[in-house]
């Protein structure tokens, strides 16, 4: 029995880049078919789409964390993203608002692209320093993964998408969702966060039990 | 974004909750401090 698999998450979450490694490597470990839908979570709504300044900054002065803390603490992220395999670089990330992302993100949904593109969104923000918050950024990355430039350009300027991620981030409040990443599992069993990926196997495992 | 320390929630919505309640989320616009593995 195919299981269901809602994951909310955020572009510009560090966790959620970890948490998908893991349940990636639970999914490694489980022999069941399962089906993988992303939904749309803003952390920073507030954030402007060219935030002048870097991870530390935008920390610093927006959170009221010292900068000394902040940089620390990015350092310990980057040190256990790489346990994972994941070579964070904070100093070129380029902060931004994801609320396009995630309307690309609805897109590649539509045509089957989904989980490509989440990954290289994610990998274009923590890795490579990309822009994700802007038209032109977000077609060139969408292109990558096979969306049609063109329509991904239409799609964000026409606002195609907007009212799905409004709907996804609405439907993370009624369930009470107040942090990323949160998966749901055939919409009764719920895991919060980054857990090791036996937590997932044993979510999937239970899951496929239940629906037999 | 990574910011001061939250972690996960132990109650949500209509769920079944597995797994560890401390697991690390981020949550408004900061997140969990990680802790790194012990060498």
């Amino acid at each position: 029995m195919s299981v269901k698999v809602d994951i909310w998450s955020d572009i510009a979450c560090p966790w959620c880049y970890v948490g998908k490694r893991r349940f990636e490597k639970a999914l490694a470990q489980y022999e069941g078919d399962v089906e993988i839908e992303y939904h749309s979570f803003e952390l920073a709504p507030d954030t402007p789409v060219d935030f002048k300044g870097s991870e530390v900054d935008f920390l610093s002065k927006h959170k009221g964390m010292p900068a000394e803390q902040t940089r620390r603490m990015l350092g310990q992220m980057t040190e256990l993203a790489a346990t994972e395999g994941l070579a964070y670089d904070f100093d070129a990330l380029l902060h931004t608002n994801t609320r396009l992302a995630h309307q690309v993100l609805h897109l590649a949904k539509a045509h089957g692209k989904q989980i490509e593109l989440k990954e290289r969104l994610l990998k274009a923000y923590f890795e490579q320093g990309r822009h994700v918050g802007r038209v032109e950024d977000l077609a060139d990355l969408a292109a990558e993964v096979g969306l049609d430039r063109d329509e991904v350009v239409t799609a964000l300027t026409d606002g195609t998408y907007a009212d799905a991620v409004e709907a996804d981030i609405d439907q993370a409040m009624e369930y009470g969702i107040g942090g990323v990443p949160f998966f749901v599992f055939n919409g009764r069993i719920g895991v919060s966060g980054a857990q090791d990926p036996s937590v997932f196997v044993g979510a999937l495992q239970q899951a496929a039990g239940a629906s037999q | 974004m990574t910011g001061q320390l939250e972690s996960g929630p132990s109650e949500t919505g209509p769920f079944e909750m597995l797994g560890d309640d401390d697991a690390p989320v981020c949550e408004d616009g900061v997140c969990a401090i990680p802790e790194l593995p012990k060498s």
